[in-house]
């Protein structure tokens, strides 16, 4: 049976309505979510890319990607566990095409709380009194350097633990790996990251201390 | 629980990935050893200037970039 033509139309136009009322509604819960975590993904990317340029390119490339799998994400989940997976994937898709650093990086491996152990050794602690103080010294880009130094698969595990406080099943999830192949990755890189931070105490502190030294008379 | 098995557990107690009754047990042991306390609160202390450090907000210019891009964002 034929449908009168001006029925059809008027029919199709009714469709077209509730679909663009339905794409803004998602737009707009869209834009709410982002909004929420911009702030957070922004500083992963940052960290991950270490340029500015890079880190707003995989922001907007994330932002795509999760809008098309936006169906498939359920309201009153994970949403920050969700965004950081796609953020991650699409950081490991870039970084595998541009990668310059091996896989597989030898870095030689230092004890258990390296930095607490130097502080500990240098007599600093005592000195400066409390550790807030000691760290101080650091400058905000040096302790950026040092993050960024790391090789990408303990950085990627610190940046999610440490800065973005994730548990270790979530990290697990969001990259795909084992519980215990994240609290290795994660150990292994605080370890290193802490080695990092001490040449900047160390260098930091090296007046007062040679001020001190002069103190005594030595 | 001595110095060596809370050293051990330290990360991930910070990390608030241990049961309660471990995280007792390693509560007990800071009450009486300043080492260690010493030792928990510099971890905890690093971990706060670390993201600190790393903060920083979006850019104005980039958040209106993304608002243009989320308006034209096709199904």
């Amino acid at each position: 049976m034929r449908v009168p033509v001006k029925e059809d139309a008027a029919g199709v136009s009714q469709l077209g309505a509730n679909g663009a009322a339905r794409r803004e509604a998602d737009r707009a819960r869209f834009e709410a979510l982002v909004r929420e975590h911009v702030d957070a993904l922004y500083g992963a990317a940052l960290r991950l890319t270490r340029h500015r340029s890079d880190a707003e390119d995989l922001l907007q490339e994330t932002l795509l990607k999760a809008w098309r799998s936006f169906h498939t994400f359920t309201e009153g989940t994970n949403a920050r566990a969700w965004l950081f997976r796609i953020l991650m994937n699409a950081h490991i898709d870039r970084y595998r095409k541009t990668a310059r650093e091996p896989e597989t990086t030898d870095v030689e491996d230092v004890g258990e709380f390296y930095l607490y152990s130097k502080v500990q050794e240098s007599d600093l602690l005592r000195r400066v009194g409390d550790p807030e103080k000691l760290l101080e010294g650091v400058m905000e880009h040096e302790v950026r350097e040092a993050l960024e130094s790391l090789p990408e698969y303990f950085r990627s595990v610190v940046i999610l633990a440490d800065l973005q406080g994730f548990s270790y099943k979530e990290i697990a999830d969001i990259l795909g790996i084992p519980v215990g192949t994240v609290m290795s990755r994660l150990f292994r890189g605080r370890r290193l990251l802490q080695r990092k931070l001490w040449d900047y105490v160390r260098s930091h502190h090296r007046i007062s201390t040679a001020a001190e030294g002069a103190a005594r008379g030595l | 629980m001595d110095c060596k098995e809370f050293e051990a557990k330290l990360w991930a107690f910070l990390d608030g990935e241990l049961e309660e009754a471990v995280c007792a047990e390693l509560r007990a042991h800071l009450e009486r050893c300043p080492g260690c306390l010493d030792h928990y609160r510099f971890e905890g202390a690093l971990r706060t200037f670390l993201r600190r450090c790393c903060h920083e907000p979006v850019p104005e210019s980039l958040l209106h970039r993304l608002h243009h891009l989320i308006a034209r964002l096709e199904d």
